[in-house]
């Protein structure tokens, strides 16, 4: 924006400020509300619930491995024809190994490279049928995921496909999405995005009538390591 | 460059009120809503601590926006994005089609924005030669049936499953398996969408909240589609009123938490998306550049007025499914893309009275707006400055200066005053059926257009009122 654009703006504004009536303003910025009562005393149990009611699903392998993982995401994936997964590099799973185990499922593995746009490239991520990614925290109280882009770890993978798995240690749960903001502001531009999903892709545009899946995953689901 | 108000305001309520298949599904969804509104803030402890709050935020910022503009603008800048200042629609909109222009862009898919609405955004790309498409379910519904959103939150309140079953068929072939059910037309969307997504090389976007510490646009949506629109696309234009602002990210927190729950009842949307600049070098995916508009289009002048607090709005909707008017009439009648009680004062404080005189009178003052708003907007409180401001400026509708003028030429006259009331008492009488009167006869069918009138009594106040002083020798007792 140009100094002289800008100029005009403030000047714009603080013209009108003169006489705007604005009730209940303050001179100091409030911040963000600090929140009194008590965390949940089991925040996994609150996470699993509120992840449910949103209609997402969170499973416990039997043993934390690529395998027993990979199993899982089988399993998840259901019929063999489809088993193709987009996955986030080796480096931003917090399971090693995940990718080979899946090959060994039958699985084709797709990673992201530097999107070029439009073409060929792009068109055979968006076939893939299960997108594995980690996550930089869970919100208790919503069921959420958070999820900050960076390198090895594309917003294409929780997007595109139809299926959504997020491989996630349980140190990372927290209570809400203020909570979050309120002690960790830094996550919202360590990436030029940080997404916050809550349950499957959802659309209640006719009739107020509940659809799933419409453009991003119509299923969420969470593998707790 | 404002929407002009179309049909004389009256004219489109009647032919809502006539419309019972539209009475019925505003009625149902509203409901509904409604429920899930008050379930969302209950499940949040403490809940008007927030909004209340939210409201301390909403005006702080508003009160040093030129302050929080400047930084906003600082941060984007510093991220690798441009801003723009629109002043007006028309400025807004040549920012955009030119750029198109000079980045040689064929075809844009875009989120809900009620702004790119407000300043018709979709017909000024067309023109330019630019392919548009929505992608909320919502819009994109009312894209193909070439109609326009009545709810700032649910687009297509207006029809029903089977209307939308009809146009797919008839706009997109579908089959009757492909628009069977609800979920059977979502996945039509998914399948006819898609490719759009895949192919476009410019993303639009609305903006629910910008932060000013940080740059950073967050963008709520539901169905994903705003997350494809703003990563895909090589260029990613995000529209912006330029009142949308928080200071910081904690500060967003707070409103995040009360703008689901009041709007549709869910704790946050699907998805909650916070966007910081441009893709970053070493990153995959995102576009590779981003522009800011920043549309004021008679902000700045609603932030100079008496009518400033309706900008701490969140656009969260609830005060249209609350009001009895809106679920009455639904949100097309008040021909303004911003309608209900929000709507009522937003109109006609941005874009002049001149042209929107009956909007203030679109609501029975009950309340209900203010009690549902997270961030507690004295909504009553305008409607009445901006009524008074009407009369005060002889811009009342005409039926109320007529009206005025003749009570006053009356009621100066005692005599006269008398008389007429004894005349009103017996035509009442003589045009009623079972105490009732359904239509008045002359300039006063309008009163019974969309009410019935009850018959006068035979004797007047004045009569009664001497009577009584006679009968009672100790005067009127309470
Ligand atoms: S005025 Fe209040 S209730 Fe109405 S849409 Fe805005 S924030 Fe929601």
């Amino acid at each position: 924006m140009s100094p002289e654009a800008r100029q005009q703006m403030r000047d714009i504004l603080r013209t009108a400020l003169k006489t705007a009536v604005l009730p209940g303003a303050t001179p100091d910025a409030p911040g963000g509300y600090h929140r009194t009562d008590a965390e949940p005393a089991d925040l996994l149990a609150r996470f699993t619930t509120e992840l449910e009611t949103v209609g997402g699903a969170v499973h416990v392998p039997p043993a934390i491995d690529a395998d027993h993982v990979a199993a899982l995401i089988a399993d998840i994936a259901g019929d063999t024809a489809s088993r193709h997964a987009l996955l986030w590099d080796d480096a931003h799973l917090p399971v090693p190994g995940v990718a080979n185990a899946l090959v060994a499922r039958g699985f084709v593995i797709s990673r992201q490279e530097a999107d070029a746009g439009p073409g060929p490239a792009r068109d055979a991520l968006a076939t893939a049928t299960v997108g594995v990614t980690g996550a930089d925290a869970m919100l208790a109280e919503t069921g959420s995921l958070v999820l900050v882009s960076g390198p090895g770890r594309g917003r294409l993978a929780s997007l595109l496909p139809p299926i959504h798995v997020a491989l996630v240690e349980r140190t990372r749960l927290v209570r809400s999405l203020p909570d979050l903001l309120l002690t960790r502001p830094d996550l919202a531009e360590a990436g030029s995005n940080l997404i916050c999903i809550t349950g499957p892709s959802r659309t209640a545009d006719i009739e107020h009538t509940l659809s799933r899946g419409v453009h991003g995953p119509g299923e969420v689901h969470v593998i707790l390591v | 460059m404002t929407t002009p108000a179309p049909q004389p305001f009256h004219q489109r309520t009647e032919a809502a009120l006539a419309d019972a298949h539209l009475n019925q599904t505003l009625r149902r969804v509203t409901a509904r809503v409604l429920d899930s509104r008050t379930a969302g803030l209950e499940r949040l402890p403490a809940s008007d601590d927030w909004r209340d709050h939210a409201r301390r935020i909403r005006a702080h910022t508003l009160a040093h926006l030129d302050r929080y503009l400047d930084e906003f603008v600082t941060n984007v800048e510093a991220r690798g994005g441009h801003v723009h200042y629109a002043r007006t629609a028309e400025d807004a909109v040549t920012y955009v089609t030119d750029l198109a222009r000079a980045r040689g862009l064929t075809k844009a898919v875009k989120s809900k924005s009620m702004i790119s609405e407000e300043i018709h955004l979709n017909d000024h790309l067309e023109r330019a030669g630019l392919q548009v498409v929505e992608t909320d379910l919502g819009e994109w519904v009312v894209q193909l049936a070439q109609d326009h959103p009545s709810h700032v939150i649910m687009p297509i309140i207006h029809k029903s499953a089977s209307d939308v079953a009809d146009l797919f068929r008839r706009t997109l072939g579908a089959t009757d398996e492909e628009v069977a059910d609800v979920p059977a037309m979502t996945k039509l969307a998914r399948a006819r969408l898609r490719p759009e997504f895949l192919s476009a090389d410019l993303g639009i976007s609305g903006v629910n909240f910008g932060v000013a510490g940080t740059g950073t646009l967050c963008i709520c949506t539901n169905e994903g589609n705003g997350r494809l629109v703003t990563t895909l696309p090589r260029v990613h234009v995000a529209m912006m009123g330029i009142e949308r602002l928080v200071p910081d990210i904690p500060s967003l927190g707070t409103v995040l938490q009360v703008l689901a729950r009041s709007a549709t009842g869910q704790n946050l949307t699907v998805y909650t998306n916070l966007l910081t600049g441009p893709r970053r070098p070493d990153e995959f995916d995102g576009p590779e550049e981003l522009h800011v508009v920043l549309v004021d289009n008679g902000r700045s002048t609603v932030l100079g007025s008496t009518e400033a607090e309706i900008l701490y709005c969140i656009r969260c909707g609830a005060c249209l499914n609350v009001c009895p008017v809106y679920q009455q009439i639904g949100g097309h009648a008040y021909g303004s893309v911003y309608p209900g009680p929000v709507g009522a004062v937003l109109t006609p404080a941005l874009w002049g009275q001149d042209e929107w005189t009956d909007l203030p009178h679109a609501s029975s003052l009950c309340g209900a707006c203010r009690e549902v708003c997270p961030v507690r907007i004295d909504i009553p409180r305008m409607l009445l400055t901006l009524r008074a401001k009407g009369v005060d400026e002889g811009r009342a509708p005409s039926w109320i200066g007529q009206g005025l003028a003749m009570f006053r030429r009356v009621a100066a006259r005692p005599w006269l005053f008398g008389a007429a009331g004894r005349a009103a008492a017996f035509g009442t009488r003589l045009l009623a059926s079972r105490g009732w009167i359904r239509r008045l006869p002359g300039p006063l069918a309008g009163w019974t257009a969309s009410r019935d009138f009850p018959v006068m009594a035979g004797d007047s106040f004045q009569d009664r009122w001497k009577k009584r002083q006679t009968g009672k020798p100790g005067g009127p007792q309470s």
